[in-house]
């Protein structure tokens, strides 16, 4: 029979949460802050050590090594690095989590999957202000990827877009400014700055190419071009081509966002009021016409 | 229950262990003698404050219940409560970025024109003006854009590859200049040494001791040397001359009779009164 100390113990085992970092604490009285020095022993120098530009509460600035050249100033020029704030990243998503998330009913595979959607699973991060544009698909698991959806991505390699296509689903890539990503990312909390929803941007120049290419099913691109491109990868990768028109769920796999959309079903210009179960649209031709182009 | 001194507002005092109230027996008792409570600001009601007999109890009732000690915007702010509508004053003085966090918040329940959640004419003009700067080409124009670049770059690539095998059939013929012409060069080079060495050689053969090519002596003897050489060039030349007479003669003696060119011959041996043997 075990002693009630360890019967304590164990039904605080059973009853409280897992224990991880951010529910620990140290026993109280070990963690000691350091105070400043007061007297007899804490005396003399206080804990400032002697002379020098610590005593003398001058402390040398972040970085210097008393005089020598020091590491922050001996490369002239990191060319590694040159360009990087320009450059956009993008958070990697491998399929076979993609399919992992589906299996596990984290992911629903009857609306189409976006940014939004996503985000929403709760396991992913983007930051548009950290220069992140969305999801790059990567083919880590591509070859028991098996799940047939609509997929709106922003980078996708060849085989990624085989994989997606050769179950019969759809792949486009498509590009979010940092304003309208922000807003993607975090719809309720778009909502609730109580503004119209905007337009999306069009890339930058460097990013134009890439998403008017057929090859990368560009949402840009010529959708007769996208056709003759999916066959030539069919044709390339060894599988049938399945028509989504002719699947069951052709409805909603068809279903494409206009280059100026955020959300399914929102068109910019319209505002949502969440605490009055609201949309509102406008009426002033002036800013129909604007939200319009 | 007020904890500093009536302990009245509801709820009992408990003094170690035993219950006891304070003041009468009733539970609720009105605690505005005291002074901390009198001094709290009574938080609105959660209704509408419309005046009528039965409001004004659930008035009394509701600030009753209301134990939180918090003030009205703190209650508000926890109950998700939308605040009190702006005045004209306030509706002016504050941005619009907040006008819309309250609406976006509380939806038309803030008080706030709904007009506001859209743009201005002024801040139309102003993004217009944003996006033409930002964005000045259309899809058309950015991929024409992009087109030429690519062109370029191409163009620039086929010229070199171009440049580049033009200048390969040549490339053999180069080679081989560029290899004469250090051959020659060294040729040269070897030549001066060997010829400073043969006639450090030569001096020293004349002086009989090996002489630094810098010292005055050694510059004597060249001096010595050269002059002899002159006169035994002088001297072979006059008798590369003689012989080329000779030649001469012997052919026109030959082209016109045999037995004249025999007494040429004599002639030319006692010309000279040497005796060739």
């Amino acid at each position: 029979m075990a002693s009630r100390g360890t019967e304590k113990a164990l039904s605080l085992l059973r009853r409280l949460p897992r224990v991880e970092l951010h529910n620990l604490k140290p026993n109280p009285g070990a963690h000691k802050n350091k105070t400043r020095g007061r007297g007899i022993h804490g005396g003399k120098t206080h804990g400032a050590g002697s002379k020098g530009s610590g005593q003398r509460q001058n402390f040398m600035r972040l970085g210097y090594e008393t005089g020598n050249n020091p590491f922050y100033l001996r490369f002239p020029c990191q060319n590694y690095y040159k360009g990087h704030h320009l450059k956009l990243s993008y958070v990697p998503l491998c399929m076979g989590q993609l399919q992992k998330l589906i299996d596990t009913n984290r992911l629903r595979t009857d609306i189409p999957i976006d940014v939004s959607q996503l985000i929403y699973t709760g396991l992913f991060n983007v930051k548009p202000l950290e220069k992140e544009g969305g999801f790059m698909l990567q083919d880590d698991g591509m070859d028991h990827f098996c799940a047939t959806l609509n997929l709106e991505v922003q980078w996708a390699s060849e085989s990624t877009i085989s994989a997606v296509e050769r179950n019969g689903g759809v792949i486009t890539t498509a590009y979010y400014d940092p304003m309208s990503l922000e807003a993607a990312v975090d719809p309720i909390r778009f909502f609730k700055r109580g503004k119209a929803i905007p337009r999306r941007m069009l890339p930058p120049q460097n990013l134009i190419e890439y998403y008017t290419d057929p090859k990368n099913r560009g949402y840009l691109a010529d959708p007769k071009l996208v056709a003759q491109e999916r066959f030539n990868l069919a044709q390339k990768y060894g599988y049938q081509l399945p028509d989504p028109r002719e699947s069951p769920h052709r409805h909603m796999l068809l279903e494409k966002k206009d280059p100026r959309q955020i959300f399914y079903g929102l068109e910019p210009g319209w505002v949502v009021s969440l605490p009055d179960s609201v949309i509102l649209k406008p009426t002033d031709p002036e800013l129909k016409e604007h939200y319009l182009s | 229950m007020c904890r500093q001194l009536c302990g009245g507002g509801g709820g009992r005092v408990k003094v170690r262990g035993s219950e006891r109230v304070r003041g009468s027996t009733d539970t609720i008792t009105s605690h505005t003698d005291c002074r901390p409570c009198s001094t709290l600001p009574v938080p609105p009601p959660l209704q509408d404050p419309t005046p009528s007999a039965a409001q004004g109890e659930n008035d009394v009732i509701e600030r009753k219940r209301n134990k939180s000690r918090l003030t009205p915007w703190h209650y508000n702010k926890e109950h998700y409560q939308p605040p009190e509508p702006l005045t004209e004053d306030e509706e002016v003085m504050q941005c619009l970025r907040n006008q819309r966090y309250r609406l976006g918040r509380y939806g038309s329940a803030s008080g706030i024109n709904l007009t506001k959640a859209w743009p201005s004419k002024e801040e139309l003009a102003l993004e217009r003006e944003w996006e033409k700067v930002s964005y000045p080409h259309s899809i058309h124009q950015m991929i024409d854009i992009t087109k030429k670049q690519r062109d370029e770059e191409h163009k620039a690539i086929k010229q070199r590859q171009e440049d580049i095998s033009r200048k390969l059939l040549h490339l053999d013929k180069w080679k081989n200049d560029l290899n004469t012409r250090l051959a020659k060069q060294e040729q040269v080079a070897r030549e001066a040494k060997e010829k400073k060495e043969r006639l450090i050689e030569e001096v020293r053969d004349i002086l009989g001791f090996r002489v630094d090519p810098r010292d005055e002596r050694f510059k004597e003897a060249l001096e010595l040397k050269e002059k002899e050489e002159k006169k035994r060039s002088k001297a072979a030349k006059k008798l590369a001359k003689e012989q080329r007479m000779l030649d001469q003669l012997r052919k026109e003696v030959e082209g016109t009779d045999t037995g004249k060119k025999e007494q040429e011959e004599e002639e030319g041996k006692s010309l000279h009164g040497t005796v060739i043997a």
